[in-house]
């Protein structure tokens, strides 16, 4: 396949809160700072597996365009490929516009465009044969809900327009000239949606796969991680990258503790994410939420609480001594020493 | 703050940590030390919360009880509710929607609904007492 692909992250909200969320987002507690595309689930950024499909996909150039906005809360891609290309750049439609030149001018006829507002699996060889037959310039990706920030576009034809005209969002989807997605599609449109890709993920609906080992049906441990051997995790379960579990705690039903976090004594985590470098207090019963430092939101009720009590809920930092610094002896399960996943 | 029979209905403020906690617990105190206290609290306007609050929600149950009163919670707006969940100490209060509710939970069995005027038991053995005196 001799295409290339952008992938453009922008600063612009992607999640419209509820109102009795916005409401206490009015004193600064919205969940998440940047993008959802962003945040690591399951061991990796939505961002960063969209790029190795692409890659793997045998894309022939990837290029990352990254608003400066959200430049400070962007993941590392770790995957090394000379196909790859990641810039921040001021205006990412400006940037777009001359990636799609630099594509024609090496010979890239086709160029698949992405907005990191959404999580999108489709057979990309297939859009592209569905795109060549039309003879259109422009090709765009939709589902049973609507239209999506996904196209494959003719480089020629377009390096010379304003790429914004393609971002019509009320456009209507067209059997004829939008090609129509039947795989697994999340539109990260609200952070409860970071639940749902978790739990397909954990049941195996869609091709996000937890980085680390599966060490019991539906158990994922990645590595570093240090479980108690009194703590209990009833799969489906993630377990991220050295994160600490404490004796008595519970992790159950589709939960998933992403890298650097530490589950306190006896806490339960029911149907919940915790995200990176959060630590949970002692003897707290976590269900139907979303955890990252002091801030939890709550998906039954639908309320953003930010906790003062730094013994309840806070955030850890990337080197946190409260994970390094005491022995690790005391809980570290000998049976899950783990070789590299990469 | 406002009577209701011998129900006190007291309002929670919108901000419920150590400060406001402290405030609101020394406001409840005389309340707390009669005999058989019965309060109910609204917490419609509680907005912040943190764990001093939950602490004192406690202290205030625990004197209410110890003089064999009771304290109920009305109206829980979200946040407090996602609060008590959190610490597990949900289940501890008995809560109802609204204020009015809360207080006539406490007059479930009102002392007009059994007569004085004759033993509690006679509307059902009245016949057999009938009997036994006839015997």
């Amino acid at each position: 396949m001799l295409a290339g692909a952008i992938v453009v992250v922008d600063g612009e909200e992607s999640y419209d809160l509820p109102e009795s969320t916005a409401l206490q987002g009015s004193r600064g507690s919205a969940l998440v700072d940047g993008p959802l595309v962003c945040v690591e689930i399951l061991g990796k950024s939505l961002l960063e597996r969209t790029v190795e499909r692409l890659l793997s996909s045998d894309v022939d150039v990837v290029s990352v365009l990254l608003d400066e906005s959200v430049a400070g809360c962007t993941p590392v891609v770790r995957r090394a490929s000379n196909k790859l290309k990641l810039q921040v750049v001021e205006d990412i439609w400006v940037a777009a516009a001359q990636s799609l030149c630099e594509f024609a001018e090496t010979g890239i006829d086709h160029a698949f465009i992405c907005k990191g507002s959404a999580y999108v699996e489709c057979d990309l060889v297939d859009m592209l044969q569905f795109h060549r037959d039309r003879h259109q310039a422009v090709t765009r990706a939709f589902d049973r809900d609507g239209v999506l920030d996904f196209w494959v576009a003719d480089c020629a034809k377009v390096k010379e327009t304003n790429l914004v005209f393609l971002f019509e969002r009320e456009a209507e989807p067209n059997f004829s000239s939008n090609y129509f997605v039947r795989e697994y599609v999340n539109r990260l449109a609200h952070p409860a949606d970071i639940r749902r890709l978790v739990v397909d993920a954990l049941r195996r609906h869609c091709h996000v796969q937890p980085v680390g080992r599966e060490i019991r049906p539906g158990v994922w441990v990645d590595n570093g991680a240090q479980i108690h051997k009194r703590a209990r995790i009833v799969g489906p379960a993630y377990i991220g990258r050295e994160s600490r579990v404490q004796e008595d705690t519970l992790i159950t039903r589709y939960s998933n503790i992403e890298s650097l976090c530490h589950i306190d004594y006896g806490t339960v985590i029911e149907d919940s994410t915790v995200l990176k470098n959060s630590y949970v207090g002692i003897w707290l019963d976590v269900s139907h939420t979303i955890v990252r430092g002091n801030k939890l939101l709550n998906l039954g009720r639908d309320v953003v609480l930010e906790i003062s009590d730094s013994s309840m809920l806070r955030e850890l930092s990337a080197v946190s001594k409260d994970v390094k610094r005491e022995p690790a002896a005391a809980v570290t399960v000998p049976s899950l020493a783990f070789a590299p996943s990469e | 703050m406002y009577t209701s029979g011998p129900v006190i209905v007291m309002q929670l403020p919108e901000q419920l940590k150590r400060a406001e906690a402290e405030a609101f617990c020394s406001e409840l105190q005389p309340l707390l030390e009669a005999d058989r206290p019965r309060l109910v609290l609204d917490c419609s306007l509680v907005q912040d919360v943190d764990s001093a609050g939950i602490e004192m929600l406690l202290h205030c149950m625990e004197e209410t009880m110890k003089r064999d009163g009771d304290l109920k919670l009305a109206a829980i707006s979200p946040v407090l509710a996602v609060m008590l969940e959190l610490m597990r100490v949900d289940r501890l209060f008995e809560s109802f929607d609204t204020t009015d509710e809360a207080a006539q939970s406490f007059q479930a069995f009102p002392v007009q609904a059994v007569p004085q005027t004759e033993p509690w038991y006679a509307s059902a053995y009245g016949a057999l007492g009938d009997l036994k005196a006839a015997s």
